[in-house]
């Protein structure tokens, strides 16, 4: 059976189907069909990714057939691919995904308002992720990629706490202005590449990233002689657009503003999505489509690019210092973490862009933990600011032994899998001024800065939170809400705790799967990048 | 990279055996002790048969192979074209100082029976000391940067873990936090040292950097800035001037692990790191390491003095004593440092255990008051006597022999320097404050207390380390290095010149006993008012960089809220004011517009409507008149 990838995409939206026939009634199967959906998806999942790591090479799982093909008279024929398939890059993402899903989907119990419109949404978010990462086609990739924005939407809006209109207009406008964007250079894109086979336009990702199947004349095409605009090439303004879209969804600054609005509204099982998975399409958009299709883009901005990764870093962990309510601080730090993603892209050499690849799997396990951990005390006492809690450790010992293990596991001790993305995003940043040149050393160096500040407001929250002489806002009733862990959180915890040190003492698990595709990646985009931008320079003498 | 290993591979499996019994056996139950539990018994008992295999099969295992001097490695994980390797080193160094671990951390497991009887979260604290023991293990063994690296940070977890032992002291969990983000500047130059090695070598295997060495420059600048980078994380780590403040706060932990971690152990890990790798660093990184090294033990040695709290007197005397390892390896004597490191080992933890059954017993760490304790604990006593007789170098003990090689050597090579200056003087402060205890416990007490416990376990461990900082334990003759456990090309020492040092110590001894004021150290003095506060080194780091960083994090989070936030709301908000503009616009002018028009067309209707009246004679006038202008006009 070689549609594999098609089954992970269409098995939620039947599912979805059902739970829209059963009535509203039925209010206790809608969890469990959920539940059921993503085991299955997680499966198949890790069977295609144990699958790949038998030949981990080129894409896997290639499912390619004509979906829209419209005649458009003037303007050609519109040739739509259904084109899936994975490759290094997009495979752990892939398992990441499922398994997020499953564990969102276990941490939907305390969503009780209309069931059966929330499982709905979200296993059609459940699909449409899956779709993203396996889409080569740019159309088809769209299409998922919006498809992500309405469940969300209402996800936030409807399930959300007091302030969640709000936060999930903002949400959703935010995507939309990168989207619509996206829209354009795609639109542009189509109508610039050939595809070499049939001598039509084409929306395939793979012939875009070939500079030969550009028509000569249009716009994108590397061998112009007049494809300036505002004097600055198209393609150089066309990544940048694109760049904006992802960087939005990372989220970096200061595009980020957002995230700790739609955070802090969401309730525990969306928030588990947004920091496990949505933030990763950023990560893998940036890889694929911008880097992959505007290699001479990527590299004349990477210093600007590694610039808004170090700034990031820095600027989410001060102020991840400064908050007082937990799930705004791990928002913030989510930003920092991801930071390190846009530091080890930029500097396009193996090391760093595998550890991006490794920071972004590993911070999808940990920052689901880390919302899963305060939606917990959330759910016993609505509060979450630091402040109102002492002494924690005490009334719930297990609930601080997990919370220790996310925490310097988000520090980077060794041992925990945050470490090794963070050490390598690093080590390749630092590398990229003796390899390349493209990033400076001392980005390394302030990046690293980050790793201490963040050790600082860790700790400094459990210092505060956790340990020292019980004293809770709520006084004695508190203390009799804040039992120890329940056995559904359990379930949670202790797979998330496992894969954090499973990936931490051996980090082969991702970097199997994920080095032979990004040693060709970086190959082919330094090479093609400095080809089309010499040509360029010579052609456009910008 | 490319050199050929060769070893025997049952030589190997005998190295895998005994990481098998020694790292994993004590992480098994690290694991158990966690998460299942058990009564106290078992837990002390299997945490010591688990510490006796592994010292057992140290011997049986690794020590055929010490002689050897041989690289294991085994591949980890590969990332680009470098492998990152595990890479093991087994030669004299490591296994000298695991037998020091392996003992020191038995003896405190076995203490702790006694010290933390009944303690809450008992089977915790087994846990925590196991798992510190296992990441000590793997640091002494570590070949391989990265993998140091790991176990570097990971016994900086355990030390975490362990001040912060009681965590509902608010001591305690301040103390720990400060370790760890102490350790943490200190990690970060360990982190450049990695980059700045990896980059230029691709590979972060010891042995294989040495390799590459040989046929490179030696003036690379990479070197250069990697052993600096080198030296940030070993200052913090062995806690020197000026990173050293995280250890006198680290003794809120209970006494054994600071006896085991902050004394004997974790601290060292600083110089075994520099005792492997100083083989690349240029002149002026070890220029700098020894004044740094200088600095610390004079002013450790000074701030002991002025201290009342016996653990922080013997914390501050741990920094002088590191200082002195360090300076010993600046003066390019390894072979001397490692020798100190092991007695200073033995009787620090056998100092710091005897503080713990008198801090135990009398309930106060204050020595003021500690008197009583030479007739009420004889055994402690006489095991703090050989202890602090060794601190100060006196003959007969172990660290008679490593002291004076280091003073002989330093100033056999540079005469009276500066430096060497500074270093006597440091041996007479030692003297002091260390005598200033003595002095204390010796006095005579008029309550008299009825000391609890008697048990071997209390016992047994401080007897084992008292004797193990007497010349026996390394050499047969007490005033000549005939080692016969260790050959390592350390000089002998001139006769004259020992005499000159003990004699030194012996005036420091006698200063406490004849100047009341030494005894007393009395904070009304302003200058021991600064020298008990560690000259205020804590406040200046609240004020240079703690406090600014609260003030910068706060300043980025109203900036955050109201200026970049506030731009994506002001954006929001203009386009509503410029849709209700448009609105305004559309209801009053387009569509105003539009009704204007229809208006005049209304109006003008109403007017002609005037002339419909519906009468003929009238439709006919006008019409008359209408046809008489036509007619004016066409003719």
């Amino acid at each position: 059976m070689n549609n594999w990838l098609s089954v992970l995409i269409f098995l939620p939206i039947a599912a979805a189907l059902i739970l829209l026939l059963l009535p509203k009634r039925a209010s206790n199967v809608f969890r469990p069909v959920t539940i059921v959906i993503s085991v299955l998806q997680t499966l198949i999942a890790a069977y295609l990714y144990a699958q790949y790591l038998k030949n981990p090479h080129g894409y896997h799982f290639v499912e390619r057939a004509d979906w829209i093909n419209l005649n458009l008279g003037t303007f050609g024929r519109l040739n739509i691919d259904y084109f899936l398939a994975v490759d290094g890059l997009s495979i752990g993402l892939l398992l990441l995904s499922a398994f997020v899903m499953l564990i969102a989907a276990i941490a939907s119990n305390e969503i009780k308002k209309d069931p059966k419109a929330y499982y709905t949404l979200f296993l059609l978010l459940s699909a449409a992720i899956m779709g993203v990462f396996c889409a080569l086609d740019f159309f088809l990739f769209y299409v998922f990629y919006e498809l992500m924005l309405l469940p969300m939407y209402f996800l936030i809006g409807m399930w959300g706490g007091p302030n969640r209109e709000y936060a999930s207009i903002k949400f959703f406008l935010y995507t939309l202005f990168g989207s619509i964007f996206m829209l354009l250079v795609m639109i542009g894109l189509y109508f610039s590449v050939i595809d070499p086979v049939t001598g039509e336009h084409t929306f395939n990702m793979l012939y875009m990233m070939d500079a030969a199947n550009y028509t000569k004349d249009s716009y994108f095409s590397i061998f112009s002689t007049d494809a300036l605009l505002f004097h600055y090439p198209v393609r150089f303004l066309g990544f940048i657009v694109l760049f904006i879209a992802f960087a939005i969804k990372i989220p970096t600054i200061p595009l980020h503003t957002w995230l700790p609005d739609a955070h802090v509204e969401a309730p525990t099982p969306v928030s588990i999505i947004l920091a496990g998975v949505l933030l990763k399409i950023g990560g893998y958009g940036i890889i694929r489509i911008c880097y992959g299709i505007f290699p001479e883009a990527a590299i004349y901005f990477s210093y600007w690019i590694g610039l808004i990764g170090v700034v990031s870093i820095l600027y989410g962990a001060f102020i991840a210092l400064a908050s007082t309510d937990l799930k705004r601080m791990i928002a913030y730090s989510s930003i920092s973490h991801m930071g390190f993603v846009i530091l080890g892209i930029a500097s396009l050499t193996s090391e760093g862009v595998n550890g991006a690849i490794f920071q972004m799997i590993s911070h999808g396990v940990l920052s689901t933990m880390l919302f899963y951990l305060v939606g917990v005390i959330y759910l016993r006492v609505q509060d979450r600011e630091i402040a109102a809690f002492r002494g924690l450790a005490q009334p719930m010992p297990r609930y601080t032994l997990f919370v220790v293990i996310a925490f310097f596991a988000s520090l980077g001790l060794p041992g925990l899998s945050g470490f090794i993305g963070e050490a390598f995003t690093l080590i390749g940043a630092f590398k990229s001024a003796s390899v390349n040149a493209l990033l400076p050393r001392g980005f390394a160096i302030l990046a690293s800065v980050g790793i201490l500040i963040g050790a600082a407001y860790f700790l400094w929250t459990l210092q505060r939170m956790f340990f020292g002489a019980p004293r809770f806002k709520g006084a004695q009733e508190w203390h009799l809400k804040l039992k120890d862990l329940t056995a559904t959180e359990y379930l949670v915890l202790i797979p998330l705790a496992l894969i954090t040190i499973l990936l931490g003492i051996f980090p082969s698990i991702l970097f199997d799967a994920s080095n032979n595709t990004i040693n060709a990646w970086v190959h082919e985009t330094w090479i093609h990048g400095i080809a089309n931008l010499k040509s360029m320079q010579s052609l456009l003498k910008f | 990279m490319n050199q050929a290993i060769t070893y025997q591979m049952d030589s190997l499996l005998q190295v895998l055996d005994f990481s098998a019994i020694g790292f994993l056996l004590p992480l098994l139950f690290f694991i158990l002790f966690s998460f299942v539990r058990f009564s106290e018994k078992i837990i002390y008992w299997t945490a010591i048969a688990s510490l006796l295999a592994s010292f057992g099969s140290l011997f049986y295992f690794l020590k055929p192979l010490v002689h050897s001097h041989q690289y294991y490695i085994l591949d980890w994980f590969t990332i680009a074209q470098s492998k990152f390797q595990i890479t093991l080193l087994i030669d004299e160094t490591c296994f000298w100082v695991l037998a020091m671990i392996h003992l020191v951390t038995l003896m405190v497991i076995i203490f702790s029976g006694y010290y933390m009887k009944a303690e809450l979260r008992f089977e915790k604290y087994f846990a925590y000391i196991l798992f510190f023991f296992t990441a000590m293990f793997g640091l002494v063994l570590s070949n391989n940067l990265f993998l140091t690296y790991i176990f570097w940070e990971l016994v900086g977890f355990a030390s975490y873990a362990l001040i912060g032992f009681w965590r509902s002291k608010e001591s305690a969990i301040l103390a720990n936090k400060k370790a760890f983000i102490i350790n943490r500047i200190g990690d970060l130059g360990f982190l450049a040292a990695i980059y700045i090695l990896f980059n230029q070598f691709h590979t972060l295997n010891l042995n294989s950097i040495e390799v590459m060495l040989q046929t490179a420059p030696k003036d690379l600048p990479a070197l250069y800035f990697a052993s600096f980078a080198i030296l940030i994380a070993v200052i913090a780590k062995s806690a020197q001037f000026p990173l050293h403040v995280w250890l006198p706060d680290a003794m809120e932990g209970p006494t054994p692990v600071s006896a085991l971690i902050h004394a004997a152990t974790m601290v060292i890990a600083g110089v075994y790191l520099l005792l492997r790798i100083t083989f690349f660093f240029p002149p002026e990184a070890l220029l700098f390491l020894k004044y740094i090294s200088i600095i610390s033990m004079v002013a450790a040695s000074l701030f002991a003095i002025a201290q009342q709290d016996i653990k922080k007197i013997l914390a501050y005397s741990t920094i002088s004593q590191i200082g002195l390892m360090l300076f010993a390896i600046s003066i390019g004597n390894q072979p001397l440092a490692l020798f100190h490191l092991l007695t200073h080992a033995f009787l620090k933890a056998a100092l710091f255990l005897t503080a713990g059954v008198f801090i135990h017993e009398k309930k106060s760490q204050d020595i003021r008051n500690l008197t009583g304790v030479a007739q009420q604990l004889p055994i402690a006593f006489i095991a703090f006597s050989i202890a602090a007789a060794a601190l100060i170098g006196l003959p007969f003990t172990a660290a008679y022999l490593s002291k004076e090689a280091i003073l002989f050597s330093a100033i056999h090579q540079h005469g009276f320097d500066f430096f060497n200056v500074m270093l006597l003087l440091s041996v007479l402060l030692t003297s002091i404050y260390i005598a200033r205890i003595w002095f204390y416990l010796m006095a005579k007490s008029d309550l008299s207390i009825t000391p609890q416990t008697k048990s071997m376990s209390m016992n047994l461990p401080i007897i084992v380390l008292a004797m193990a900082s007497l010349f026996v334990a390394f050499s047969s003759n007490p005033f000549h290095l005939q080692a016969f456990w260790f050959t390592m090309g350390i000089e002998t020492i001139a006769p004259i010149f020992s005499i000159g040092i003990i004699l030194l110590s012996i005036a420091g001894i006698l200063a406490v006993k004849f100047i009341p004021a030494i005894l007393l150290m009395d904070e009304k003095n302003t200058i021991i008012h600064f020298l008990k506060n560690g000259a205020f080194i804590d406040r200046f780091y609240e004020f240079i960089f703690v406090k600014p960083i609260q003030q910068i994090a706060a300043l980025l989070k109203w900036l955050d809220k109201h200026i970049v936030d506030g731009l994506v709301n002001g954006i929001a908000n203009f386009t509503i004011v410029i849709a209700k503009c448009s609105d305004w616009f559309d209801r009053n002018i387009i569509d105003g517009l539009v009704n204007l028009i229809a208006l005049i067309a209304k109006r003008f209707g109403d007017i002609i409507r005037i002339a419909q009246t519906g009468r003929v004679q009238t439709y006919f006038l006008l019409a008359l008149m209408l046809m008489s202008i036509v007619a004016w006009f066409i003719y």
